[in-house]
């Protein structure tokens, strides 16, 4: 078996952010505690195909995390990258944990995160990153 | 026998950075020997440094507008800082976030903790753990 490509994980995004629209119904879904998922794991992907682009293969949650806050990799990502895969990490969280039913202005915020996550990733291009203690690379 | 517990590996915050937070946070210049105190009682209990985070995050946050409170709750030594906000604020959700990964950087340990920011007006989870700050001008906004 052979490593998933960067190109891999960019049709694993697309074939989430499309779950979310078409089948789940986007911000009215009556599954909203499968939709907030759904588009955090778009925004996974496009970050997953980036880091691999960039030589590095996070293999979990927490080595994403250390990838994007190691302060040199901040230093060059920028602040914006970051957040916004925060606050998508976070509402998805607490869908799925914590029972919540998110509003329409919480899914319009979440969709606009996923798009800000591949804007900011488009505009970067591929870029030198650290990789923090335990993080594969690519 | 001081020279080899002095000799110790300590793998918490680097004591040069931690005496400058807490100068910087409490103004105050702890001694040497207070120092060697301070770190055996971190050796002994290091989840205190998460709680030292979430104290000097309070500090730096406390005068932003719409702030309504902060919790702290130690996830498997883990800190999670979650912050609720009156109503919620792009600008500010990303001011908290900078101002919490500085001051991570500050305690020398990049991947310390986690930060959730959720708006009082919106559906979010019940923050856990123990409430640090109320902001006077929030007072609505506790049970």
């Amino acid at each position: 078996l052979t490593p998933p490509t960067a190109q891999d994980h960019r049709d694993w995004a697309a074939e989430n952010e499309r779950f979310y629209y078409d089948e789940l119904g986007g911000c009215h879904s009556s599954w909203p505690q499968w939709a907030m998922p759904a588009l955090f794991y778009a925004a996974l992907h496009e970050l997953q195909a980036f880091f691999v682009d960039c030589g590095l293969r996070p293999a979990t949650h927490k080595q994403r995390s250390d990838v994007l806050r190691h302060p040199l990799n901040r230093a060059t990502l920028g602040p914006l990258l970051l957040q916004r895969y925060r606050r998508l990490e976070s509402l998805s969280r607490a869908a799925r944990y914590e029972c919540v039913v998110h509003n329409d202005a919480q899914f319009t915020r979440a969709e606009q995160a996923l798009e800000d996550v591949r804007n900011e990733i488009r505009r970067l291009g591929p870029v030198h990153l650290v990789p923090p203690p335990g993080v594969p690379l690519a | 026998m001081s020279r080899s517990r002095r000799a110790e590996p300590v793998a918490l915050i680097p004591l040069l950075r931690f005496r400058a937070v807490v100068r910087h946070f409490l103004g105050y210049r702890f001694s040497d020997e207070e120092v060697r105190s301070i770190r055996t009682v971190l050796a002994r209990a290091p989840r205190i440094q998460g709680r030292l985070l979430a104290d000097a995050f309070v500090e730096q946050i406390a005068g932003e507008p719409h702030l309504a409170e902060v919790w702290y709750a130690d996830e498997d030594g883990d800190p999670l800082i979650t912050v609720l906000t009156r109503t919620f604020d792009d600008a500010l959700e990303m001011r908290l976030h900078e101002a919490f990964e500085r001051l991570v950087d500050s305690f020398g340990e990049p991947r310390l903790g986690r930060l959730a920011i959720h708006a009082l007006d919106e559906p979010h989870p019940a923050p856990p753990g123990l409430r640090l700050f109320t902001s006077p001008t929030a007072s609505h906004a506790t049970a």
